[in-house]
């Protein structure tokens, strides 16, 4: 094994982007070559490069960050960074590219069984403007209609309209119904641009106790408890996308294919949720909170590269386990067991926290039915149906509630960060349930903040008072009141 | 009296005593609902009494102690309605809500209402597409929440009772039309109008109607100022005042004035099965621009356009209020009419800046008198 895997091992650390560029050369060609996106096309592309090869294409905040110190945690970010070139990529190669928007995993269950496509999460620009360290996409989403009291999602409307992300998608796939207003009203904007947008309703999912009354109750193994009606809507609603996918791709899928797809899905979640497991729940952490973040995103769309995807997901597993079994980290043991809700816009202040003495010990960013099997002991379009059920922005926040009390409990987490989006329709809802469910229940303090965009440094507001949260965990654990 | 020192005249005053009478009035119990997207026949023909939660008027201290319960960043409508459920001098027992999630707020309001209040809470999540697939749905929805009245009441919804329900929604539509037409310069007396016809019957109704709004010959048909926007609901809406002042004609496309009396019932009161027939005409009406895609909602408002051909359109939007926030850009785009985007709550410390814009508007546009 060439030293900088085994190094990785034996001594896991975070680098900066400079100490990568000078380590970079040690990385083995071979294992390079073998990291190919869009393997279909020309035997694929390379795209394992230094993070400052990404940086000096626009994402500046990548020159904030430190990173894993593997070649696994250093494809994670490449594969990650590259996104964009493989849409290009397959567009100029003739492949249809949709983009999918409000849709955390459910519609690639349904159009990777077609070939020769690419399906994208839409919406993910709304990290975009904190990456690059650049306003640009917010502004011309503000000239366009969307302005500051829309939430950051409306990158995406800025994105539409320069192109530079991804290439114009040959169809829009948007939810709506149960899901926030801001993209809701973004979508429509997008549409009206001349982008080729089509609906499909998502239901509110109620949960069996909630006070919300008047729905009869399905039950799934595995699955979260689901009311019929909303299940028979998704699904009919699935049938209908299968029919505008079929139009497009001007050709038909078989349910075996949908299944097929389905299975490869299913891997791409399990890996995700055990790669969760041992980040969030092994001390110390076998990677460090941002690489999970990235973790957690790619089973929502495999980052338009299914296959690689799992690749991917495989090594950044192999590490983790290889870490714990030698019981190493890039972090230090027994740091303060911070649980995070809802992803953070600037990525640059989870490090910040943890670099006050804290790891991240699990996570609530609205993801958590990506992780959940979608079931395969039924046809393939009703499986995706009870998918779409487990959607926590689709739901009551007692789901939420429900999901971060859960892992919260589970990984023994003293304290509980909630970074919210301004103007973002379900935060200043929820942001207060939450946080008065995880005081009642569990007894543990919460912090809750807005993420603005603050291009090339940190909001001294939010330093100021994670500094001070933080140091009242520290002060809780020395007088014996964390959980143990 | 409001706020304005205005011009108001005695039909004003006179109908402003009428609604103080009318919604103090009790009766059969009361059922609660947010949105003019649920049909009210249903809870009449329980025998029940249907009150729009907001109908009362929500005051600034509704919205601040709303915003105790969620952060400032929220509606101010939904943060209105939080607080009005609040308040310690509360005087209406109902004994459920009906709650339509017309947008995500309002689905998440009413989470936190049922988390506040011991009341049943029936949610209809309302479509935004509008597909049969969608309709389905809608008509699934509506009668578990039937369902849910019923076992509340401990009544059976009777489809006869339903269908004269109809029939008497119909006539209120009748007078809601009549009073639009025979006196368009008087938006808010329409308001309160249509305040009073949440409290009165529909013959009552037709009475103060044919009193109040007295047929003008005189009265414009065309031009003035379109008003349209989110629900909103004041103790009394200083804006339309404002333009009532004016004495120009307004006509108004909003689910807080006369557009909940709009929908076409004449279908539903002689179908077979009054119930879904009710269903799809409701669901086929679109005085919110939340549908997707947004063209049913333009077909509607462009045909107001074309029969009243205004100057101006004026669309009144309350913070974080996103689907309304995004429409008068669509306007700008679809009409070559000015078009003024008028932001509000209900603080009335924005008042002289909304005075000023809404004079300034009506000059350009010369509507002025």
């Amino acid at each position: 094994m060439n030293d900088i895997f085994e190094q990785s091992i034996v001594s896991p650390e975070l680098i900066g982007i400079r100490e990568w560029d000078r380590r970079f050369a040690s990385i083995p060609a071979q294992w390079l070559d073998s990291c190919r996106y869009l393997r279909e096309l020309d035997g694929g592309t390379k795209y394992v490069l230094s993070p400052e090869h990404y940086a000096q294409r626009g994402d500046l905040l990548l020159r904030r960050l430190k990173y894993d110190n593997s070649p696994a945690g250093l494809r994670l970010w490449s594969f990650i960074f590259s996104e964009k070139d493989r849409l290009f990529k397959a567009k100029e190669n003739g492949w249809k590219i949709i983009a999918a928007m409000k849709d955390l995993g459910q519609i690639p269950a349904l159009s990777y069984a077609w070939k020769k496509q690419l399906t994208f999460y839409g919406d993910e620009m709304w990290w975009s403007p904190c990456f690059a360290e650049d306003p640009a996409l917010l502004d011309i989403a503000a000239k366009l209609g969307a302005g500051d009291e829309f939430c950051f999602v409306r990158a995406a409307l800025g994105a539409f309209e320069t192109l530079t992300y991804f290439p114009r998608p040959d169809l829009v796939i948007a939810a709506v119904g149960a899901c926030c207003d801001d993209l809701t009203a973004v979508s429509e904007l997008i549409r009206r641009r001349g982008n080729n947008v089509e609906y499909w309703e998502l239901p509110f999912r109620q949960c069996r106790n909630d006070r919300i009354s008047g729905a009869v109750f399905a039950s799934h193994k595995g699955q979260n408890d689901a009311p019929i009606h909303a299940l028979e809507l998704v699904e009919r609603e699935m049938e209908r996308v299968r029919g505008l996918l079929s139009d497009l791709m001007g050709s038909k899928v078989t349910d075996d294919d949908i299944a097929i797809n389905i299975t490869r899905i299913n891997r791409a979640r399990a890996l995700t949720a055990r790669i969760r497991q041992l980040a969030y729940g092994c001390d110390p952490p076998p990677i460090a909170g941002l690489e999970a973040f990235l973790v957690e995103f790619l089973p929502l769309h495999y980052c338009s590269d299914p296959e690689e995807a799992l690749a991917v997901l495989e090594e950044i597993l192999d590490l983790c386990q290889r870490r714990a079994v030698a019981r190493t980290g890039p972090m230090d043991k027994d740091l303060l067991r911070i649980y995070w809700v809802t992803p953070c816009t600037d990525t640059s202040i989870v490090q910040f926290v943890e670099g006050l003495g804290c790891r991240i010990a699990g996570t609530e960013y609205m993801l958590g039915q990506a992780f959940i099997p979608i079931p395969e002991d039924m046809p393939p379009l009703k499986g995706i149906a009870w998918s779409v059920m487990n959607d926590a922005m689709a739901a009551s926040s007692k789901m939420r509630v429900d999901r971060i009390l859960g892992e919260a409990v589970r990984n023994r987490a003293e304290g509980v960060i909630i970074s919210g989006i301004f103007g973002a329709s379900h935060c200043p809802y929820e942001t207060s349930i939450i946080s008065e469910e995880i005081t009642q229940r569990m007894g543990i303090p919460t912090l809750s903040f807005d993420v603005p965009f603050s291009a090339g440094t940190l909001p001294g507001q939010i330093t100021t008072r994670v500094e001070a949260f933080v140091e009242m965990l520290r002060e809780r654990r020395r007088n014996g009141r964390s959980v143990q | 009296m409001s706020a304005i020192n205005g011009k108001t005249d005695h039909m004003t005053e006179a109908l402003r005593g009428i609604l103080k009478q009318a919604s103090g009035k009790g009766g059969s119990p009361a059922v609660g609902y947010s949105c003019p997207t649920f049909p009210i026949e249903i809870i009449r023909a329980l025998g029940l009494r249907p009150v729009r939660m907001a109908s009362g008027g929500i005051s600034p201290e509704d919205e601040s102690r709303g915003e105790m319960m969620v952060r400032s960043d929220a509606c101010s409508y939904c943060k209105g309605l939080l607080g009005l459920l609040s308040r310690k001098d509360r005087s209406d027992a109902l004994i459920a809500y009906v709650i339509s999630a017309s947008c995500d707020q309002m689905r998440r309001t009413a989470e936190r209402i049922s988390r506040e209040q011991n009341t049943p809470v029936a949610l209809i999540s309302f479509p935004t597409t509008r597909t049969e697939s969608a309709f389905g749905y809608f008509l699934d929805q509506l009668r578990l929440a039937t369902a849910e009245l019923e076992q509340a009441s401990g009544r059976h919804l009777d489809m006869e009772a339903l269908r004269g329900e109809i029939g008497q929604s119909r006539a209120v539509a009748h007078a809601m039309t009549h009073a639009e037409e025979s006196a368009p310069e008087r938006p808010l007396d329409r308001w309160l109008l249509a305040r009073i016809a949440e409290s009165v019957s529909a013959g009552e109704l037709l009475r103060i109607a044919g009193e109040y709004f007295p047929e003008s010959k005189g009265a414009l048909r065309q031009g003035g100022v379109l008003w349209i926007g989110s629900a909103y609901f004041p103790a009394e809406p200083v804006e339309l005042e404002i333009l009532q002042n004016k004495g120009i004609p307004v006509w108004d496309f909003s689910c807080s004035v006369t557009a909940p009396y709009k929908i076409d019932l004449a279908d539903a009161a002689g179908a077979d099965d009054p119930f879904v027939a009710l269903a799809r005409a409701y669901f086929e009406y679109s005085s919110c621009p939340r549908v997707r895609p947004m063209e049913a909602f333009l077909a509607r408002l462009n045909v107001t356009v074309a029969q009243r051909s205004p100057k101006g359109i004026i669309v009144f939007s309350l913070p974080f209020c996103d689907n309304w926030k995004i429409v008068p850009g669509i306007l700008r785009e679809e009409h070559h009419i000015p078009v003024l985007s008028l932001d509000g709550n209900y603080s009335p410390s924005v008042l002289e800046r909304t005075r000023t814009r809404i004079e300034a508007f009506l000059e350009m546009i010369g509507s002025t008198r």
